[in-house]
């Protein structure tokens, strides 16, 4: 009997450590493909799913749709699974077998309802800017991801990465954005 | 009229979700009155999704390197009723009792070769270091060792990490350490007390005692070995079908 890992918070989870990420994808992994293979898509499908409804879980969390976990982490993972799963039948064309229509409505999908399970494409100002973002320093890319994806106020990041004061942090923070602003401008004339 | 600081925790509040109603209000007269605020609003919103899609596509990739680590490194084991245990239990008291007897039949260096052949360091899929972490800890400086082959200090300190803090995967790697080092009677102690227990990297467990047996002459443990590895789980199935055929 493998020895049960200790329980996944949900802070753990946002700090996104490699481990945590890993733990989280294997404990849930054997559980979703099981009652994935229901659906009769291939076991490459089933995966390629199980990862998509992982990232949209990992996505809602960080843009504060979960504020705490009120279902285990498998019953989320359904939920998206679920509309992911029917979204690839619809495109190969299969038809939904009446028991498994998506009207039934179980506890994975009140837990998701508000969740956005489609991916935003990406508009024309968005690429560009993830282009030139990705040209910046490795401390810009960082202290941005943290305050607008990690959502980390100015004084959590000078905790965290050892800076003087906020007011630090507010110019360096302000200087990578002028010269992502600049870079933008060099490359649109 | 809001002050620049007042403006830039409005459109913070905004994007963390976290705006209250009042300032809700004050956020949505800015956006139609104040051209400037509305541009700056707009920049941090693409940035903030141009970053967000870049942690989408570096997780899916993370994903697919996980998926891969399971599929290529730890083949599936077989669903076994829990009777197994008890059967294996059992397995390895007549395995102790065969071996005494095996063991009297020491034969040549032949075994030396096998092993050779089959031995292969089971790479470190359990903890996983992430490159550029400050976090310092007894396991991650034995797991830094024992990648970096350093398997000395890999024993060192695996050993000093406390009971209380020892993931259930430590006996095992800390047993492909004492191989590396030539400490087969350790190595044996510790996988027979993985496999006794059922614990995760029974079935490696199973493989490398075999082959640590091999080292020690001990031919009828190893097969007895093989054999419940072969009944009872799925790793290395070709490599032990062709070591036992060898070995009979």
């Amino acid at each position: 009997m493998q020895e049960k890992q200790p329980h996944i918070t949900l802070e753990q989870l946002k700090q996104g450590s490699d481990k945590v990420l890993k733990q989280v994808y294997e404990e849930n992994r054997a559980k979703f493909l099981n009652w994935a293979r229901r659906y009769h898509l291939s076991e490459e499908e089933n995966i390629d799913i199980y990862q998509d409804a992982y990232v949209i879980f990992y996505d809602n969390i960080m843009s504060g749709k979960v504020e705490r976990f009120t279902s285990s982490i498998s019953t989320y993972l359904f939920g998206i699974g679920k509309y992911l799963i029917f979204s690839q039948m619809k495109k190969n064309k299969k038809t939904i077998r009446s028991e498994f229509d998506l009207a039934l409505v179980g506890e994975e999908d009140e837990v998701t309802a508000s969740f956005e399970m489609e991916e935003q494409e990406l508009t024309t100002e968005q690429s560009l800017l993830q282009k030139h973002f990705g040209t910046l320093g490795a401390k810009c890319q960082e202290l941005l991801t943290l305050f607008y994806y990690r959502g980390f106020t100015i004084q959590e990041i000078m905790q965290l990465e050892n800076y003087n004061s906020e007011n630090v942090v507010k110019a360096a923070k302000s200087r990578c954005m002028k010269t992502l602003r600049e870079r933008i401008k060099t490359n649109a004339i | 009229m809001p002050s620049k600081m007042d403006k830039e925790l409005l459109i913070q509040h905004y994007l963390s979700n976290q705006l209250t109603d009042e300032q809700r209000r004050l956020f949505n007269q800015l956006l139609a009155s104040d051209a400037d605020f509305k541009e700056q609003f707009e920049f941090e919103k693409n940035l903030q999704g141009a970053i967000r899609n870049k942690q989408n596509i570096d997780l899916k990739s993370k994903l697919i390197g996980f998926e891969k680590e399971i599929t290529e490194d730890i083949p599936a084991k077989q669903i076994r009723p829990s009777y197994r245990k008890w059967a294996m239990a059992a397995s390895i008291a007549v395995m102790a009792t065969l071996g005494w007897l095996g063991y009297t039949n020491l034969s040549g260096p032949n075994f030396d070769a096998l092993y050779d052949t089959n031995f292969q360091e089971y790479p470190n899929t359990a903890y996983t270091i992430t490159r550029g972490d400050n976090q310092e800890s007894i396991e991650r400086d034995a797991f830094v060792a024992y990648e970096s082959g350093n398997y000395e200090i890999a024993v060192e300190k695996m050993q000093q990490i406390p009971l209380s803090q020892k993931e259930e995967y430590v006996d095992f790697y800390l047993a492909q350490s004492h191989m590396h080092l030539g400490n087969h009677a350790r190595a044996k102690d510790l996988f027979g007390k993985i496999i006794k227990g059922n614990a995760k990297f029974a079935a490696e467990s199973y493989w490398y005692a075999a082959l640590v047996s091999l080292k020690e002459g001990d031919k009828q443990t190893a097969i007895e070995q093989l054999r419940i590895l072969l009944d009872s789980y799925d790793y290395q199935k070709e490599k032990a079908t062709t070591l036992l055929k060898e070995l009979q």
